[in-house]
């Protein structure tokens, strides 16, 4: 890059980037974020939005205190969904759904390379680390998605550095706005103010140290022990930390309350499985290469072989080779994983690798240092590994993208739409497919089948569902004269909702009209019924 | 819970089977290389050791790719 630009878009963000103001940075990081800028817009919006995102979506287009009271009976806190607020008004394709995400992310390239420099990486550390930070599957995939995981990852990682940079306001404002961000925040605070712990005990340690010296050559006393510095600073530490995560989570305690639902609903049944050896595997493979639905079934035994062996050699390397940034790195991974899996094990399981996102560019620095340790031979080995694998399933993720998001859901719609006749309505056999298409099918009468006594696993809470004005009718109390009936029997899906849908499908004369997916594992389908 | 809630459990538990497998075998040969560059041998024949691994790797990292392309394409979900 011209040296000339570079340095004046460092001024630039010296002076107008609000992250900028307090935290100094290099003019080094800009070809990075220019790159990913080009990454992260290619094809955003050529895929549809997937049920995730179109729960974003819905969330964001309601009045803020209804999607406050709708959001507090699901399981993320609201400051996502109020931002996609105020971003719908520039509209609510999913090409501007995605863009908060896409800037979050360029946010995340500039935070990743200023906490390699605080971790003292070398220059070639911080670039192979950086670089691979911008071809890693996981970060492209949530780079282009409409949910809140690149900007957790700007917050906690902001979080971090304000803490190695001893910026103490921001430090707390960060965890407080990570908090609001997704529950995974009390993971991270738990995690950063450990980081902020030792920072400022390494400080109150000099400082008591000099103390004593100074005290003892004043009055020609021995000097004191190290061991009471220690403890001095220790103290010290313990109390101001202490006190700046208490801060961190009042700013955050209006929603304790709404918390106590989700944990609620959270403990009554959810779909994440009790956690075992392999879950744990898969999510540190999922950690690198991202949503696995985008890989081809044959890329996913390699992808796993790779991720593993790297993350075993990095703690190898790590161990023999222990530095201070790099020690702090491996507890900012490795401590937030083993919390929520103390926590599965102990309560629920809540183990989930899409909450390890704010680890994900601490992986790539220390990928970086251990690779610049290497001679140019071995990294050109580690290039020819790595490339292919991570290169091959970028170009995939665009390709793939629009018909892994379910493009064909477009389709049939706009068929739906072209078929219509007055007195048409749209059933649904439970929520999931109504959330999915919700905004292809604005406008149109659809319901959905009361709901079984007992909730298909992770469901949307009733108060969620109202918040989100999803109505539920029995189909006789309604004068339709044809409706198309979208029944899907996937894995969550109880028994007595499958029931319930066979029943009223037999109960009408019908015939199928579009096929969504047919195999063991799931059932989906149009049907055309008749009154 | 349907026939599908149980299909996928089953593939869920076969597919962690399959990850510990996995994580077996990486392991093993990312301690098979630490091991190779620490053993107590003279240079040179590390030197070969090493350039041997390094080759082999590669072949079975990319055979591992083909035999997985045609051995699992469209048998998997």
């Amino acid at each position: 890059m011209n040296p000339t630009l570079s340095a004046r878009l460092h001024r630039w963000s010296q002076r107008w980037a609000p992250a900028a103001i307090v935290i100094p940075g290099d003019g080094d990081v800009w070809p990075f974020v220019l790159v990913g800028l080009v990454l992260y817009v290619l094809r955003l919006g050529a895929a549809p939005l997937w049920y995730d995102e179109a729960v974003s979506e819905w969330m964001a287009e309601l009045p803020l205190a209804r999607m406050i009271s709708a959001t507090a009976a699901d399981t993320h806190p609201p400051l996502y969904y109020a931002l996609l607020h105020f971003v719908q008004w520039l509209g609510n394709s999913p090409f501007v759904l995605r863009l908060p995400s896409v800037f979050a992310a360029l946010v995340v390239i500039y935070l990743t390379w200023e906490i390699a420099r605080e971790f003292n990486l070398s220059r070639i550390a911080r670039i192979i680390g950086v670089g691979l930070l911008l071809v890693i599957p996981f970060q492209l995939w949530f780079a282009q998605e409409a949910r809140m995981y690149t900007i957790f990852e700007a917050f906690v990682l902001g979080a971090l550095l304000a803490a190695l940079r001893r910026r103490w306001l921001w430090f707390v404002a960060l965890n407080a706005l990570a908090l609001w961000t997704h529950n995974y925040g009390l993971f991270y605070l738990i995690v950063n103010c450990g980081v902020a712990a030792y920072v400022f005990w390494f400080d109150r340690y000099d400082y008591w140290r000099r103390s004593s010296i100074a005290t003892a050559l004043r009055y020609s006393i021995p000097l004191g022990s190290r061991m009471e510095d220690i403890k001095h600073a220790a103290t010290e530490a313990l109390i101001c930390v202490g006190l700046m995560g208490a801060i961190a989570l009042t700013l955050w305690s209006p929603w304790l309350l709404a918390l106590r639902t989700q944990m609620g609903i959270v403990n009554a049944g959810y779909w994440i499985q009790p956690v075992t050896a392999g879950d744990v595997v898969f999510s540190l493979f999922t950690i690198l290469f991202g949503a696995t639905s985008a890989l081809p079934i044959w890329l996913v035994p390699i992808c796993a072989l790779f991720s593993i062996g790297l993350l075993t050699w990095l703690v190898i390397k790590i161990a023999q080779r222990p530095e201070e940034g790099t020690l702090i790195g491996l507890w900012f991974v490795a401590a937030p994983i083993l919390i929520s899996l103390s926590i599965s094990f102990a309560w629920r399981p809540v183990f989930l690798f899409r909450g390890f996102a704010p680890g994900v560019p601490i992986i790539c620095l220390l990928v970086g240092w251990a690779l610049a340790q290497l001679n140019l031979r071995y990294r050109l080995y580690a290039a020819i590994l790595i490339a292919p694998l991570f290169v091959g399933v970028g170009i995939g993720h665009y390709v793939s993208m629009p018909e892994i998001k379910g493009s064909e859901l477009q389709t049939i719609m706009d068929n739906i739409r072209a078929e219509w006749q007055p007195g048409d309505v749209i059933f649904y056999s439970n929520e999931g497919p109504m959330v999915a298409w919700h905004m292809r099918s604005v406008g149109l009468p659809q319901y959905l089948l009361p709901r079984c006594p007992q909730n298909d696993l992770g469901a949307l809470s009733q108060q969620t569902r109202d918040g989100l004005g999803m109505r539920e009718v029995v189909p006789a109390s309604l004068p339709w004269k044809r409706a198309w009936f979208v029944f899907a029997v996937m894995s969550p899906v109880t028994q007595c909702a499958a029931d319930e849908g066979q029943a009223f499908l037999d109960a009408h004369p019908h015939r199928l009209a579009y096929e969504i997916q047919n195999d063991q594992y799931v059932e989906a389908n149009v049907w055309l019924l008749e009154r | 819970m349907t026939d599908k809630y149980f299909a996928w459990l089953k593939y869920y538990q076969q597919r962690n089977n399959a990850m510990l497998g996995i994580t077996a075998v990486a392991v093993m040969m990312v301690l098979a290389w630490e091991m190779v560059s620490f053993y107590p041998l003279p240079p040179a024949w590390l030197s070969r050791f090493r350039q041997a691994y390094l080759i082999a790797g590669l072949l079975v990292f990319f055979l591992t790719i083909v035999l997985s392309y045609f051995g699992l394409e469209g048998k998997l979900p």
